[in-house]
């Protein structure tokens, strides 16, 4: 097939907000080594403020309901795809306004780590836009790349360097599965087009079913879900705190995008033949992540064991594939995004006064200060599905779209794991709000923080008091990505 | 049951929504302030407010009408059908009079009592009182489920917290994680029956395909497999709650170790018993038919073994726990007699032993402020150091035995009546439970209050103090009240019991025979049956006698 490269202006315009971010963190890179005198928190509000108009510009994208396929069906943009992209950015403006703080303890290389941070946000931008194989392959390893970076960032730390090295292996190999998968499929049916896959509504040849098994194994990896996890609770304990947030959300979501153009849209016809898998892998997420962080002693794997079991819970709305399901999962996410960043906000606050993460150390937090005990509170209420806030839900949406597809039995399981997870974290609050503390001094919280906190909080609330709206969004969302393919 | 009046036709103001809201809205005015005396006023005064509300309720009740009244209905949640709906009707009316009466009284107690962290334990206090109240009032499934898991969280603190156990620890985390259990698995019950009903809706009407409001889902018809599910799931749920034997396993400990103000709830507002009534009966009628075996077999069995147990202890906090487990078998047999006779005992039994329990309770409370120790062996012979405490409390104790004149007598000949007109022998065995109450109670009554003085530290113990006075004399006063003239309570009860009862004889199975109208728009199904030549209602008006007949 001649490949013939044309842009058309619509193309261009519907390009717009992939254009503008590569336009931002060129301009963030060149003012930082063009201007070395020029302060790095300047660079960090810079970057949010443009972050802060393309992220106007895609709501205005969703509302007009804009949809197009561009360069042969290797990209589409749909509401789904500017929902993910919208996303990614809250994410990283949220991730970066909580970095501030934290980078003035880190000597050298600051500037840098807007744009890496930036770069990543591209490329997850780029991936959930991905409509072939191949586009998917480039992008993910393009915003992992910036990852694998990041996490190494506190140079002289060997426990970052060795997050880093453990990243970057695992997340190699998981690459050099996605790509043996995508052979095997185009091998079989000459395709690597999403929607070709779909109107072939071919049945799974042995070939097909490996490919799909290698590509879903690579995005296991991506999400973390069990037993591809075993890399996230040292990367995560190992990474710097902000980066662990942003690491702990945004690429999370955007595989899900893929996710669900793989399994709801491409192979939505043959449900019964993967519905199982999904089902088995949302299962033992929940229930191990939830039972291993039980006896967690620091804040970081605890957070990241609890980030498994809300994974599978994700799952569950993945494995009802459904109009509803799909719905479920972006709702969920919006609520895992305020609850979990929020709770990680409080982590970076905490350690930036005192360089610990130790459970022990959260003793008697309420009397050195009310703000963060109170909204870590909520956050680890909010994730265990306590009503009324944003985690009861989600969790409600996903029951709902799976009993739906008549998946009582994981239903059942995902409530069972609402005690468990309910045991470790009231043992966290158990501690921040009755233990003694072992040092009186208040923790400070800096306006940027403040800033993050009120978001977060006000978002789990919000999403748990009033989500109408936001159910609508991810309703409006999911129902025209399925009515695209 | 399914008829709603609305709040503006009774009253002029949303009533309930004030109730449920004004603690809330309390507690978080309570950060502000600094001062204890200045909380501890402000918060008797909120709680004194909410029980004149709620005698408000009584007072404009509709009686004769089984319907749900002061219905506020506002939508919340649109696209999942999750409205903010909250109505009472004579089932929950005096439920929520008695947690209003026994916050303001728990207030009162600790009046002098908790020093340590007091404005985070009026808070929880407040908070919790939200929740029950919620609980009682909802209508909407979801809204009624939230009110149900926010109220861990002030008990757990308050357990913890403010708990006298060296276990407490362990005690509130095992509070939490039965009672979540049971709630979750609750949930997917709520969430097959919603389903049901949307399954039937899009059928049936073709619009408003989601709703969790419980007057909604009535109209579904169920399959009895559902129905069997929906029953299991559910009846879990308010069993850990309950608790029903053998849920109960968290009770002892969570009273042991908690404080007097958990003791005070746990044992007077009974939540599970009212999830029964509300949900389980009606919503699964068929199912609940089919269960009365078991659930006979379980509450009897707790009946018997709570009382064994209770005799046994030698300690009175442990005993009340286990006279509470008792005491729940009478109200479970009662509800699962199915008849008007037996399920109205049952509702006053909730409020009765509501009453006598939370009274006794208080006894122990105040004999642990004096004694600090729940250990019968450290007492005896206080009667002639206390006489208005001795007094007082044998009216609690002759109510917590059912000693005719009293309260809880009422309810327990009518749960019995109830009972024998099913099977004699459930009644028979209820009755011997009785005899093993009564056991426990006298010897409790007269090793504290009767014979010598036989310790030092009981001849230096004071009588009650004019705040005790004011709670033991309105629990002794409520116990004789309710035992000579329990008219105006039954006929509040009546209209809603007798509802609940034609329910459960029509039953909810697809093919039963009953008409459903569509409960948001009734006169479609009329018109449509007389556009239809065949129909009954036409057969009928064509054979109209020419005189209505009187």
């Amino acid at each position: 097939m001649p490949f013939t490269f044309t842009m058309t202006p619509v193309d261009v315009e519907l390009l717009m907000p992939e254009i503008l971010m590569t336009g931002l963190l060129s301009l963030i890179l060149c003012l930082d080594f063009l201007f070395p005198r020029i302060g790095k928190t300047t660079l960090a509000w810079l970057s949010i403020a443009g972050m802060g108009g393309i992220f106007l510009l895609l709501a205005g994208y969703f509302i007009d309901g804009r949809h197009g396929t561009l360069f042969h069906e290797m990209y589409v943009i749909d509401p789904m795809a500017i929902f993910f992209k919208a996303f990614i950015l809250g994410t990283t403006i949220l991730v970066f306004l909580a970095s501030i703080d934290y980078l003035k303890k880190v000597p050298v290389f600051r500037g840098e780590y807007y744009f890496l941070g930036l770069l990543a946000a591209l490329g997850m931008m780029l991936m959930v836009s991905a409509n072939d194989l191949l586009s998917l392959f480039i992008t993910l390893e393009f915003s992992t790349f910036s990852f694998y970076i990041l996490v190494a960032y506190l140079r002289d730390d060997p426990k970052s360097n060795e997050a880093g090295l453990k990243f970057f292996i695992l997340g190699v190999f998981a690459a050099g599965l996605l790509a043996f998968g995508i052979s095997l499929i185009y091998g079989e049916t000459g395709s690597i087009i999403f929607t070709d896959f779909a109107r072939m509504h071919a049945h799974l040849t042995p070939g097909m079913v490996i490919g799909f098994l290698l590509i879903f194994v690579a995005l296991g990896f991506k999400i973390g879900a069990v037993p591809f996890h075993a890399w996230v609770p040292d990367i995560y304990q190992g990474a710097p705190t902000p980066v662990t947030a942003f690491l702990s959300i945004a690429p999370k979501a955007a595989t899900f995008a893929i996710l669900l153009r793989i399994f709801t849209a491409t192979l939505g016809d043959i449900r019964g033949d993967w519905v199982w898998l999904i089902v088995a892998i949302s299962a033992v997420s929940m229930t191990y992540g939830n039972i291993v962080a039980i006896s967690q002693k620091n804040i970081k794997r605890l957070l990241a064991y609890s980030g498994i079991a809300q994974i599978g819970n994700v799952l569950i709305g993945l494995a009802a594939a459904s109009k509803m399901g799909d719905g479920a999962i972006l709702f969920y996410l919006m609520t895992y995004l305020f609850a979990n960043l929020g709770a990680f906000t409080v982590v970076i606050i905490f350690s930036n006064l005192t360089n610990s993460d130790d459970l022990e150390d959260y003793n008697g937090l309420s009397r050195r200060s009310p703000l963060l005990a109170g909204a870590l509170l909520i956050f680890f209420l909010s994730l265990a599905g306590v009503p009324p806030l944003a985690g009861f839900i989600g969790k409600l949406y996903v029951f709902v779209a799976a009993m739906n597809e008549g998946l009582l039995a994981l239903v059942v399981i995902g409530g069972i794991n609402i005690v468990i997870s309910m045991y470790y974290y009231l043992i966290v609050i158990k501690r921040v709000y009755i233990y003694m503390p072992k040092d009186n001094a208040p923790i400070p919280v800096s306006f940027p923080m403040r800033l993050v906190l009120i978001t977060t909080v006000g978002g789990v609330l919000l999403l748990g008091i009033y989500p109408k709206a936001f159910i609508e969004i991810s309703a409006a969302a999911a129902e025209l990505f399925s009515r695209m393919l | 049951m399914n008829l709603e009046l609305f709040w503006n036709k009774q009253i002029g103001f949303p009533l309930l929504t004030l109730l449920i809201f004004l603690p809330v809205a309390g507690a978080a005015s309570l950060w502000m302030r600094r001062d204890p005396r200045g909380a501890r006023v402000e918060v008797l005064i909120l709680s004194l407010i909410e029980l004149v509300l709620s005698l408000l309720l009584f007072v404009k009740f509709a009686s004769g009408v089984p319907a749900m009244q002061f219905v506020e209905n506002v939508p919340w949640i649109v696209p999942l059908g999750i409205n903010y709906h909250v109505g009472i009707d004579g089932i929950s009316l005096f439920l929520v009079i008695l947690t209003t009466l026994l916050t303001a009284l728990t207030v009162i107690y600790s009046w002098d009592r908790v020093r340590e962290h007091l404005r985070e334990y009026l808070i929880c206090l407040l908070i919790l009182e939200t929740t029950m109240i919620g609980v009682f009032v909802s209508l909407d499934l979801i809204l009624f489920f939230v009110f149900w898991e926010v109220m861990l969280i002030p008990m757990y603190f308050l357990i913890k917290t403010w708990g006298s156990g060296p276990e407490r620890d362990h005690a509130a985390l095992k509070y939490v994680v039965y009672n979540l259990t049971g709630s979750v698995l609750m949930l997917v019950g709520f969430i097959i029956l919603y389903l049901n009903y949307h399954d039937w809706a899009v059928t049936q009407l073709g619009r408003n395909p989601y709703s969790f409001n419980y007057l909604h889902l009535l109209f579904a018809p169920l399959p009895l497999e559902k129905q069997l599910w929906i029953f299991g799931l559910v009846f879990l749920g308010f069993a850990v709650k309950g608790p029903v034997f053998p849920f109960h396993t968290w009770l002892p400990g969570a009273m042991l170790e908690g404080p007097i103000a958990v003791s005070v709830m746990l044992s007077g507002v009974k939540l599970g018993s009212y999830g029964l009534l509300r949900f389980n009966l009606p919503l699964t009628p068929e199912a609940s038919q089919m269960a009365v075996p078991l659930m006979m077999t379980l509450a009897l069995a707790g009946l018997i073994y709570g009382a064994l147990i209770a005799l046994t202890r030698p300690n009175l906090m442990a005993m009340m726990a286990y006279g509470g487990i008792s005491h729940l078998g009478f109200v479970t047999i009662g509800l699962f007699a199915l008849n008007p006779i037996g399920i109205e005992g049952a509702l006053l039994q909730m409020v009765n032993l509501g009453v006598a329990g939370a009274g006794m309770i208080f006894i122990l409370g105040f004999l642990n402020d004096r004694r600090g120790s729940f250990d019968l062996d450290e007492y005896g012979g206080l009667a002639k150091r206390a006489p208005r405490l001795a007094a007082l409390s044998m009216v609690i104790v002759l109510a917590s035995l059912a000693f005719p004149g009293t309260n809880v007598f009422i309810g327990e000949f009518m749960v019995l009546a109830g009972v024998f007109q099913v099977y004699w022998v459930y009644a028979a065995i209820g009755v011997s439970a009785v005899i093993l109450g009564a056991a426990y109670m006298f010897s409790m009554y007269g090793r504290v209050m009767m014979g010598e003085i036989r310790k030092p530290e009981v001849a230096a113990m004071s009588d009650l103090n004019s705040r005790e006075t004011v709670i033991a004399f309105t629990m002794a006063g409520l116990i004789v009240w309710i035992g000579l003239y329990p008219i105006p309570l039954l006929s509040r009860m009546e209209p809603s019991v007798r509802a609940v009862v034609e329910r459960l004889k029509e039953g909810n199975v697809p093919d039963s025979a009953i008409v459903r109208i569509d409960p948001n728009n009734p006169h479609a199904y009329i018109l449509k049956m007389l556009a239809d030549p065949n129909s009954d209602l036409s057969q009928t008006l064509k054979n109209l006698p020419e005189k209505p007949v009187r």
